[in-house]
């Protein structure tokens, strides 16, 4: 394997006597598009800021290439970064903000500067607001006035903390087709804090999921998306249902509401705690009885649609909810009303048994 | 009448008792009469005629707003420090801190003026300049710390580590970000800090000695004689702090950004 572009070393972080990260350690790639997520608070942006230097780790290392870049000041690292507030300079037009970083450098001298800024302008779309000041502008051309004054700097690695959170559903769908195309055009590292999964996953080369302060699990989309390392991130992905049981012989595991066979996965200990997840797009529903293994009675509660997609949630004997996720054409073959008894079964390889301890 | 005929009136009213001596004393500095009584004695600028030519009105004129320029610029920069080191840093006793910073104006002047006089007697000041103004600075650096204060209370916490993340240094970043967004509060803090200063008597009279203010002149004036002329440094004093005040008043950063 290449040599990794930056590396956390048992990286840790507190405040007073509160752990905002435990010793973390992880390596990111060059050219990848590496995605930290987890809900507030688990640590994640407070790991991206340790990175861009605006925060001193209580122990730990943080290299760059081969460099020991710990305790190097922000304004020497060279990891511009992209603010969920946008960070604008209120004061300063379009143009002066992107000429910001290029200034400090003094490598530049003033046309060269004005070049590149202008070059960046007119990439990211916004070369016609050059002259106006930032308060003028919407939500969304602040976002690209951040992204052009970061990436004016040219940098091996981009850091974005929630870049798209305050922004509305469709812009947001349509920056991260952007970001997308960015990152495969430069090939410059990004690394992008946020706690949407759906951005994760959809841009993203690797995740790495965070719950208070401890790293879950990083892969990628799919790996995280498949075989989840522990139930709180398949309960972060939210793609499965999630039984508990105890485990038998053959795959099998007895649950509060059947016993089934989970072939996917760790296989169940004899005798010991087995969680199995079924996940919502290998669910079929019927509404009289198959006979097929692997099979619960529920009871429907509710629907929702999103896109070609609808999710339906049960409720199972023991109270669970289960979650079943279908095309919209398949639930023409069912029609359910809120209260209605309803069948459901799942293939056996599709049920994933987590690793316990 | 309306209640709102009668609030208006009421308003008219506390103006008029508050405004009525300062206008009398502008309009009687213009009276050739040698005692301010109606009627009028006629129009004449002769007691300003009569300032100019008193050499220690002058010298105490030019003290005054000597002892203003330097105080201005001195207590808007330790106002502006202290404003910065409560927006940027979290320490041990910061609330005394501040608690301490902005005590001066709450102590009753006569104090602070014994206290100085004092003090600075201990360490051989009595009667310089430099006493005065240090005894004014104490005084106005509160002002100052107050207006940037809540300047910097609008910045966006983001927007200081966004410039040191884009490769410029504290400095640079203080030059070319903290100070622009502080310049309204910084302009008003001088010209604030300098108003305060040109018409404040009590500590120059403690402390400054033979090297009298112009307020401090006014009262030895008044001590000797009642003349015309004490009307027309008032207006000119007036003037000045109000113009000062004005200023500030208009730079003053409003809650619009």
């Amino acid at each position: 394997m290449a040599k990794p572009i930056l590396t956390l070393h048992a990286l840790e972080k507190q405040f007073g006597s509160d752990t905002a990260l435990h010793p973390t350690t992880l390596t990111v790639e060059k050219g990848e598009f590496l995605a930290m997520m987890g809900p507030s608070g688990c640590g994640k942006s407070t790991t991206l800021r340790m990175i861009a230097g605006l925060e001193a780790p209580s122990a730990g290392q943080i290299r760059h290439w081969d460099r020991d870049i710990t305790n190097l000041p922000p304004w020497e690292r060279d990891m511009p970064m992209v603010w969920q507030s946008y960070a604008l300079f209120p004061f300063m037009t379009v143009r002066q903000n992107v000429e910001f970083g290029l200034k400090q450098k003094r490598r530049h001298a003033l046309p060269d500067r004005r070049r590149k800024a202008g070059e960046w302008l007119e990439r990211l779309d916004i070369a016609a607001m050059a002259d106006r000041r930032v308060n003028q502008l919407s939500g969304g051309q602040r976002q690209r006035v951040a992204l052009a004054r970061a990436l004016a700097l040219e940098p091996e690695i981009l850091l974005l903390d929630e870049p798209l959170s305050a922004l509305d559903a469709h812009l947001r769908l349509q920056m991260q087709a952007e970001l997308k195309r960015l990152h495969g055009e430069l090939g410059i590292t990004f690394l992008y804090v946020t706690h949407s999964q759906s951005e994760a996953f959809a841009m993203a080369d690797r995740v790495a999921i965070l719950n208070q302060g401890h790293l879950q699990q990083i892969g990628s989309a799919r790996e995280v998306y498949r075989a989840p390392a522990n139930r709180f991130v398949a309960e972060f992905v939210g793609a499965s249902t999630i039984i508990t049981g105890t485990g038998g012989p053959d795959h099998r595991v007895e649950t509060a509401v059947g016993t089934f066979t989970a072939k996917a996965g760790h296989p169940p200990q004899p005798g010991q705690l087995a969680t199995v997840l079924i996940p919502s797009n290998a669910v079929t529903l019927s509404a009289t009885e198959t006979g097929a293994e692997n099979a619960v009675t529920a009871t429907f509660l509710t629907e929702e649609f999103t896109g070609s997609f609808v999710t339906l949630y049960l409720l199972l004997a023991d109270q669970t909810q289960m979650k079943v996720q279908l095309q919209q054409s398949e639930l023409d073959r069912i029609t359910l009303i809120p209260g209605d008894t309803v069948h459901a079964h799942w293939p056996a390889e599709a049920a994933y048994v987590l690793k316990e301890g | 009448m309306t209640a709102a005929r009668w609030q208006a009136a009421w308003t008219v009213l506390v103006f008029l008792f508050i405004l009525t001596p300062i206008a009398s004393l502008v309009v009687f500095s213009f009276n050739a009469d040698r005692f301010p009584s109606l009627p009028w004695g006629g129009f004449s600028l002769k007691w300003y005629v009569a300032i100019f030519q008193d050499d220690s009105v002058r010298a105490g004129f030019w003290r005054s707003l000597r002892v203003s320029a330097i105080v201005s610029v001195l207590a808007t920069f330790i106002g502006f420090a202290t404003a910065y080191t409560d927006y940027r840093y979290n320490f041990r006793g910061k609330l005394p801190y501040l608690a301490i910073a902005a005590l001066p104006p709450t102590v009753p002047v006569l104090i602070l003026g014994l206290g100085m006089l004092s003090f600075f007697s201990m360490v051989n000041l009595v009667g310089t300049l430099s006493a005065v103004i240090a005894g004014h600075v104490v005084i106005c650096a509160p002002f100052a710390m107050a207006l940037i204060r809540m300047r910097l209370a609008d910045m966006s916490p983001d927007i200081e580590p966004a410039a040191w993340n884009l490769g410029a240094s504290r400095w640079a970043t203080m030059w070319s970000i903290t100070i622009p967004w502080c310049m309204p509060a910084i302009l008003a803090g001088l010209a604030i800090t300098a108003a305060v200063s040109f018409d404040e008597f009590m500590v120059a009279w403690f402390v400054s000695g033979l090297e009298e203010t112009l307020p401090v002149r006014i009262l030895a004036l008044l001590q000797g004689q009642v003349s015309p002329r004490i009307n027309a440094i008032g207006s000119l004093v007036f003037f000045i702090s109000i113009t000062l005040v004005a200023i500030a008043q208009v730079i003053t950063p409003r809650q619009a950004r």
